[in-house]
């Protein structure tokens, strides 16, 4: 589904900025994989070579089977940082915004695409508002369904509940890994949140300050459902911790 | 959220609004005039040189049926030079938006067409085009299509860069971009160059009339300087600032209309 190869990125400029350095991973078709890493190594640089917005400075990147950069982009559904909602636009304007870009359909039926999946996405009833109405979760919320619904082979999710209160992650989380098949066949989450990643994902890259490279790959166990037992969920975490070099207090 | 509280706010609280931006520039010009009518009427200056207001008012409501009749062909000047340049400045500044090279050959240029005195020019108009609408259009065009051209140049530019990578993501094409992004998130920079070539705008089709003209208010004002009409002239160039306020205020009420997410 993605291979990255000894990817290596330097920013060029007035002061050189290397910010990744060889990095190499793999992400499965139906595999959902976390990249936790400290602030400023350079995850959101591995998304943008990943979606093809940027070029690395050496090594191979192929997704979807795609190597190519402007054809890799349309393989890719990023969610970005930011929501980027257009406050001109209605929440239902812009969950249709990627379809009727696309143009796969007309506008008509792009809206009648979005909402259809309002209610999934808790939204309904707010098709007409404007972004500025709506809480941080709900703007969450359309940002994701805007991803979705392009139905692109594979899911970016660059930190999307990052500024989110911990009730509001929670919820977005359970409701993240029932929705998230949907459209797409395997996703690749960056986060902060070490039981995010170990909640939602089959596995964890760890990556090392920048340059950023990949120090550790951690498996995280399913039973049967699908859930992590506590003691299993531990036992990944102190590993992932490990590999972050953050002391534990266990 | 601060979005929906003013989408709260009730109609008693609009007006409310609505009085404190009218009331203090209402009370200073009242208090103004009351000044100016004692002025005249305790100094006993004679009214050729300084005519009451009310006096000015008086005249005006006399002769308004000539005052409506080229405050019209005014009126009509200023509309006609301001849709040629709205039209000529969205242009412009979708060429510099769009082409780094038409930036740097566009931009001396528009400056330079900025310092062009207007004294010089108007009367050569009108050799040139006589004296019916297209030099005072040409004026207006001058005075108005700057201000629009750069408000909505860098209203372009001012486009948040990740949203334009969030396009590309989409793989939007480059209309695309403008249509969807660029061009209504620039839509409220667009009406402040708007706003402020309004308030040029008249006066720019009053000083082309003064350089040749059969009707309007800016032959009328110099007819009647010349006939020592002094409240006329009043009378006119009070005209022309309501006209230009209503100008204003039509602006911004097409603007809440069109960009009501703000
Ligand atoms: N366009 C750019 N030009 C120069 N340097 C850049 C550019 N983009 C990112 N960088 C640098 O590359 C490094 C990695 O940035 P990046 O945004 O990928 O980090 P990150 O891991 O996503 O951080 P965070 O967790 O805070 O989001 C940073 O030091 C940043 O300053
Ligand atoms: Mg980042």
């Amino acid at each position: 589904m993605l291979s990255v190869e000894g990817v290596a990125k330097t920013f060029v400029g007035r002061r050189p900025v290397e910010a990744l350095r060889d990095v190499s991973l793999h992400v499965e078709a139906g595999d959902f994989v976390s990249i936790v890493g400290p602030s400023g190594c350079g995850k959101s640089t591995l998304f943008n070579l990943i979606a093809g917005i940027e070029t690395p400075s050496s090594g191979r990147i192929a997704a979807g089977g795609e190597t190519d950069a402007d054809r890799r982009r349309l393989s890719c559904g990023y969610m970005f940082q930011k929501d980027l909602l257009f406050p001109w636009r209605s929440v239902l304007d812009n969950a249709a915004l990627g379809l009727e870009v696309a143009g796969v359909c007309g506008r008509a039926e792009a809206r009648s695409r979005a909402r259809e999946l309002l209610p999934r996405f808790g939204l309904e009833g707010f098709e007409g508002h404007r972004p500025a109405e709506l809480s941080g979760g709900m703007r969450q919320r359309v940002a994701l369904l805007r991803t979705l619904l392009l139905k692109r082979p594979l899911l970016l999710l660059d930190e999307p509940f990052a500024s989110l209160d911990a009730l509001t992650r929670r919820e977005l989380q359970d409701w993240l890994r029932s929705t998230w098949r949907t459209g797409s066949e395997a996703a690749l989450l960056v986060t902060h949140d070490v039981r995010e990643a170990i909640y939602l994902s089959d596995r964890v890259y760890v990556m090392s300050p920048r340059p950023g490279s990949i120090v550790a790959e951690v498996a995280v166990p399913r039973g049967a459902g699908g859930s992590t037992g506590a003691l299993a969920a531990a036992e990944v975490e102190t590993a992932v911790l490990r590999a972050l070099q953050i002391e534990t207090a266990a | 959220m601060s979005a929906s509280v003013a989408a709260e706010g009730s109609a008693s609280a609009r007006t409310g609004a609505w009085l404190a931006a009218v009331l203090p520039p209402a009370l200073v010009l009242v208090g103004l005039f009351l000044i100016w009518e004692g002025y005249v009427a305790l100094s006993g200056i004679d009214a050729v040189t300084l005519p009451a207001p009310s006096r000015v008012l008086e005249s005006a409501l006399r002769s308004r049926d000539v005052l409506g009749r080229n405050a019209l062909v005014t009126l009509y000047e200023t509309l006609a030079g301001l849709s040629v340049s709205i039209v000529l400045g969205i242009a412009l500044a979708l060429a510099i938006d769009a082409f780094a090279p038409a930036r740097r050959a566009l931009y001396p240029l528009l400056v330079g067409s900025q310092t062009i005195p207007l004294v010089v020019i108007a009367p050569l108009l009108v050799l040139w085009f006589g004296f019916d609408l297209t030099p005072k259009v040409v004026v207006v065009t001058l005075y108005t299509f700057f201000p629009i051209t750069v408000a909505f140049a860098s209203g372009l530019a001012a486009t948040d860069r990740e949203a334009l990578t969030l396009m590309r993501t989409l793989g939007a094409s480059r209309l695309q971009t403008l249509r969807l992004l660029k061009a209504p998130q620039a839509l409220p920079y667009l009406f402040t160059g708007l706003r402020i070539a309004v308030t040029y705008a008249m006066v720019g089709a009053v000083f082309a009339e003064w350089s040749g003209a059969r009707e309007g208010l800016g032959i009328y004002v110099l007819l009647m300087k010349n006939s020592f009409r002094t409240d006329l002239v009043f009378a006119a160039v009070f005209l022309i600032a309501l006209l230009s306020l209503g100008l204003f205020f039509l602006v911004t009420a097409v603007e809440r209309l069109l960009v009501r997410w703000r």
